[in-house]
């Protein structure tokens, strides 16, 4: 903002001087502008692992809240609670099972027996999970995270992705 | 509001008044912090997948007679496309059947969605595709060849629209 030079004068004459905050005001409502329209349309408060990516994706689908089953880097996850390691390429299971993960197995149809489900998505005509999984895993893995989830009731699947 | 300073003009009394902006900046470094905190810096959505599963009355292959299932087979080398159908005939589903390298710019995406969108513009009311990639492909990858198989642009008018191929994708590997 110009100040009179009149003004200016003045305040130097009795030796006061006031702080210019118009400049800080106008950077301060372009970020709050920002944050507000950010806020806005913001996604619903998911967190993501800090080990890891997710893959990239055209879908514009808006996340909807379900059962969530994150697979990072090195580990397994329902709904942030820890369910087995995810080590040189296997899940560290109790048993060796080829055809399920024995422990998510076990989560989930712990889950489906509580009917946690229509807490958290009563719309749903079936039951979905939410996978969220590093975009570097091989299909094999993500394969049977799928199939065990499928096989404790669960055979519909939303995939986080990060919009393009 | 302070009270501005005051000169002498003539015959009266000009006020000069300032807005007082430290109220307002009180506010905005109130609110700044919390919409911090709160806000998305990245932005998730989801695409609908399921797993084959045996279901009373309900089936994965069409049950129309002019719709399709397609089935993808997803090697690291190529896309091998085939259709299936309970109703139309074997040389009728032969002709969409295609082999698509997967090498290039877009590992051959591109071609495997022109061809969907080729089969979809011939059965239009087929919405199923199979994907079955191979144990070695990527996450990544299987959302790419998802996405390429869900939506194509198409120039219409002057305008590019999206246009729907196959949203209903079932996901299995080989057994």
């Amino acid at each position: 903002m110009a100040r009179p030079w009149r003004r200016v004068a003045m305040q130097q004459k009795n030796g006061t001087a006031t702080l210019n905050i118009t400049s800080l005001m106008d950077v301060m409502t372009i970020i709050l502008i920002f944050l507000l329209f950010s806020f806005s349309s913001q996604d619903q408060n998911l967190r993501l692992a800090k080990d890891m990516e997710l893959p990239r994706s055209s879908s514009e689908k808006p996340f909807k809240w379900a059962i969530n089953i994150t697979l990072t880097e090195n580990e397994l996850m329902v709904e942030d609670l820890s369910v087995c390691r995810y080590k040189n390429g296997r899940f560290v299971d109790i048993r060796n099972d080829p055809d399920k993960i024995t422990l998510l197995y076990k989560q989930l149809t712990d889950l489906k027996s509580l009917e946690k489900y229509r807490e958290v998505d009563r719309d749903a005509s079936e039951p979905v999970v939410i996978f969220q999984a590093d975009k570097k895993h091989k299909f094999d893995t993500i394969y049977k995270v799928m199939r065990t989830a499928a096989m404790a009731g669960y055979p519909n699947f939303r995939f986080a992705v990060l919009k393009n | 509001m302070a009270l501005g300073d005051r000169q002498r003009l003539g015959d009266g009394y000009v006020q000069n008044e300032d807005v007082n902006l430290v109220p307002i900046m009180n506010l905005f470094v109130v609110l700044i912090p919390f919409l911090l905190m709160s806000a998305a810096f990245f932005h998730i959505s989801v695409i609908n997948a399921s797993v084959p599963a045996l279901q009373k009355d309900k089936t994965d292959l069409a049950k129309s007679d002019v719709a399709v299932t397609m089935m993808v087979r997803m090697k690291p080398e190529a896309f091998t496309v085939t259709a299936s159908s309970d109703t139309l005939a074997r040389p009728e589903l032969d002709k969409l059947r295609a082999e698509i390298p997967r090498d290039g710019e877009g590992k051959g995406l591109q071609a495997f969605s022109d061809h969907l969108l080729a089969c979809k513009q011939h059965y239009p009311k087929s919405e199923t595709i199979l994907l079955v990639p191979d144990a070695s492909i990527e996450y990544q990858e299987m959302i790419g060849a998802m996405d390429a198989g869900r939506w194509a642009e198409l120039v219409q008018e002057g305008a590019t629209v999206r246009y729907d191929m196959f949203p209903n994708v079932v996901i299995t590997g080989m057994l």
